[in-house]
């Protein structure tokens, strides 16, 4: 399946300022709702997320210029590395380290902000990477 | 302020590698290795008359796609120049022999299959087409001086 490729970018720097605001208000809670909307995008796909959902109703209607279509499976691949960081996120919370809980989310920012910035999916990157290393087929 | 500073060191860092992604990939490198020629990888085609363009792609790449069409579109009167396309995954051993560690890797091979170089990341067309001239050109320097 094919979707335009500017909706996970978007998605991208929503998470950006989501991220940024987890860790101004030390939110367990914001990084909870963070990581249902990775989930969504990791099995639905990122077009089926909420913020897919922002993209396709407010963002695309207004932009002028046609997208580049992508396949589908690159972003949803990332937004499973991102459920992950989230997952280890909150299970920091659960057992009181707020270090795991920082390093998680740190790692989500960064991840996030150079998929906005600079467009590159570090999931995808990731994926030869560790099959190489045997630790995914 | 502690988690400022986080904030600040995490975007201070991610910036500094995105620069360094920005300024170096998509560019041109030198080759890894002559050793190894394209006969030798055993990838089941045949080598171009002028030159061999090998792109390895694996299924959560977004923008090989792209870098295939761009190719495609290059190569589409030219039919001394050979193109395929290997997912990395599938050949794993084959990408670990030519230190492909990420994807989209465009490799250029000479008409003796050895290889003249690749693009690591996405190239931008020109890029391409620069590449592709010049290694062509080395070919028939190389034929002319023969």
């Amino acid at each position: 399946m094919q979707i335009d490729a500017r909706g996970p970018r978007f998605g991208a720097a929503i998470t950006l300022v989501v991220l940024l605001l987890v860790i101004y208000f030390d939110s367990a809670f914001l990084l909870a709702i963070q990581t249902l909307v990775w989930a969504i995008g990791a099995i639905a796909g990122p077009h089926k997320s909420p913020y897919g959902f922002i993209f396709k109703t407010l963002v695309k209607p207004r932009l002028k210029s046609v997208g580049e279509l992508e396949n589908v499976k690159p972003p949803q691949f990332s937004q499973l590395v991102g459920f992950i960081f989230g997952v280890v996120g909150l299970i920091g919370v659960a057992i009181g380290s707020s270090t795991v809980f920082l390093i998680a989310t740190a790692f989500a920012l960064a991840a996030a902000f150079l998929n906005s910035v600079f467009n590159f999916c570090l999931g995808c990157e990731m994926y030869l990477l560790l099959v190489r290393a045997r630790l995914i087929r | 302020m502690d988690h400022w500073l986080l904030v600040v060191s995490v975007l201070a860092l991610s910036s500094a590698f995105g620069l360094f992604l920005h300024f170096t990939r998509g560019k041109l490198t030198k080759k890894y290795s002559n050793e190894i020629s394209f006969d030798q990888l055993k990838v089941g085609q045949e080598l171009g008359m002028k030159a061999t363009i090998l792109q390895f792609k694996t299924e959560y790449c977004s923008t090989c796609p792209g870098v295939k069409r761009q190719i495609n579109e290059l190569i589409k009167n030219d039919e001394g120049i050979s193109f395929y396309e290997i997912d990395a995954v599938e050949r794993i051993e084959l990408a670990k022999k030519l230190h492909v560690k990420s994807s989209p890797t465009v490799l250029f091979f000479n008409k003796a299959g050895l290889e003249e170089g690749r693009i690591i990341g996405a190239p931008k067309k020109d890029q391409l087409r620069n590449t592709l001239e010049k290694i062509t050109t080395i070919e028939m320097e190389k034929t002319n001086a023969n």
